[in-house]
């Protein structure tokens, strides 16, 4: 046998024995389309070594997030393990104009923190029903909470005079929360767009409201915080 | 004797491991060599047949040398008949599948004798990268598990080792150092057996004009 020959025998042999290292990289690949019911994306690798494939679970890094995302954003496709029965979509690639995700879902238990340099956490209440209490105070300061923070009180047990439900502002934030709701107006840019609004449609003396804290421009209300 | 497409064996080796591809050296009793149509043939060894495929053939000095692997050849990692298989993802079928495609791209077949529990096996997902079959025929067999033999019939048969019963007679010569039992077999001994109580790894036949010896490595 040969030199050549020998050698590749030899490369032949610990190819196979080594193949799995190969797996354990991480492999660019482009979504052809996303499952409605899911999540798992059918991909189409860069590389013709490398077989396209669906239903790929996705591994967004971050628990608690489901991401939604066009045909043709770009993706890293990998075997968790190294193993070829387990392959997961992770990594995604900064996206360009027409690849962004079209829904991102951030899900906790007890909270969600979003915090910016040279900001005050801006944190999502435990209950609808709490901001919503705070927001029909701010809305219509002739009314009274009389029922405590922690407990909720339902939309209907709210007595006149009451600010129109289906009022722009109103189902807007109602919409902002629960995410289903029957949309009236197009939303405000921002929670705190929202918030400054309707602080905004308000007489200018100060509303203090038992449990619920001072209300001052840029405001800081308990449970509830605004940067 | 022991034949070759029904040529004698002049001398030569014959190397027979428990589990994967047997293959075989030898000089044969022909001045021509086999047809290459018929790649397919047949090693009698004492009454047992052993099928393969002529890999490399030549005549020198008026005698055909040849090496024959078991099977088609399709899975050895290195070799002249080693194929290669293209990019595939499977997602949500049984074993059998999967094993079938692998196996036809290599051009070997399926042993009959597979248990029908490891061919009935589900997988969720399987991605068989591009590169050659005995790669990817061994990253399915280790995600299986299994081990994987060629046939005395040629085909390629999976699953869990059990290791036989087995008597082989006249014993010539015993190396406990190596572990080596050396046999004039009276009849074919094959590996993945157990023979007085010990597993055999892998046989090794030697041919010469006088004898035939049969070397027994335990496992």
């Amino acid at each position: 046998m040969s030199a050549s020959r020998t050698r590749k025998a030899i490369e032949a042999i610990v190819d196979e024995r080594l193949a799995a290292l190969g797996l354990l990289g991480s492999f660019p690949a482009t979504v052809k389309a996303q499952s409605s019911t899911d999540g798992t994306v059918d991909v189409k690798p860069d590389a013709s070594s490398v077989p396209g494939a669906k239903g790929v679970p996705l591994r967004p890094g971050i628990p608690g997030v489901t991401i939604r995302v066009p045909a043709g954003a770009r993706v890293s496709l990998s075997y968790e393990g190294g193993d070829e029965r387990k392959p997961v979509a992770t990594h995604w690639e900064s996206a360009e104009a027409g690849t962004k995700p079209t829904e991102i879902t951030i899900e906790g238990t007890t909270s969600i923190t979003v915090k910016g340099a040279g900001q005050e956490a801006a944190e999502h209440l435990l209950t609808l029903e709490q901001l919503v209490i705070i927001l029909v105070a701010l809305l219509d300061p002739t009314l009274g909470v009389t029922a405590a923070m922690s407990t909720p009180i339902t939309w209907k047990s709210v007595p006149a005079p009451y600010p129109d439900p289906t009022a722009p502002i109103v189902t807007e934030l109602i919409r902002f929360f629960t995410l289903g709701l029957p949309v009236v107006a197009p939303l405000p840019a921002t929670l705190a767009a929202a918030i400054q609004t309707a602080i905004a449609a308000q007489p200018s003396k100060p509303h203090e409201t038992p449990g619920l804290g001072q209300l001052v421009p840029g405001f800081a209300c308990k449970g509830v915080k605004s940067g | 004797m022991a034949t070759i497409g029904g040529f004698a064996i002049l001398d030569g080796t014959l190397q027979m491991p428990a589990f994967g591809a047997w293959s075989a050296q030898v000089r044969l009793d022909s001045s021509s060599e086999l047809p290459t149509t018929v790649r397919a043939v047949s090693v009698d060894l004492d009454g047992q047949t052993l099928v393969g495929t002529v890999e490399r053939q030549g005549v020198y000095a008026g005698v055909l040398e040849a090496r024959v692997v078991g099977g088609a050849g399709g899975i050895v990692p290195a070799g002249a008949l080693a194929r290669t298989v293209t990019a595939k993802a499977y997602r949500k079928v049984p074993v059998r599948i999967v094993v079938g495609d692998m196996l036809s791209s290599a051009g070997e077949v399926l042993s009959a004798a597979t248990a029908s529990s490891f061919l009935s096996g589900q997988l969720a997902a399987w991605h068989r990268h591009a590169g050659t079959a005995g790669a990817a025929w061994r990253r399915l067999m280790l995600a299986l598990g299994t081990a994987w033999k060629v046939q005395p019939d040629g085909s390629i048969w999976f699953g869990s080792a059990t290791w036989p019963s087995a008597t082989a007679t006249e014993e010539l010569l015993r190396d406990g150092g190596h572990g080596v039992v050396t046999y004039s077999p009276d009849a074919a001994l094959l590996p993945g057996t157990t023979v007085n109580g010990v597993r055999v790894g892998a046989v090794v036949y030697t041919f010469t004009d006088a004898s035939v010896r049969a070397e027994a490595w335990a496992a």
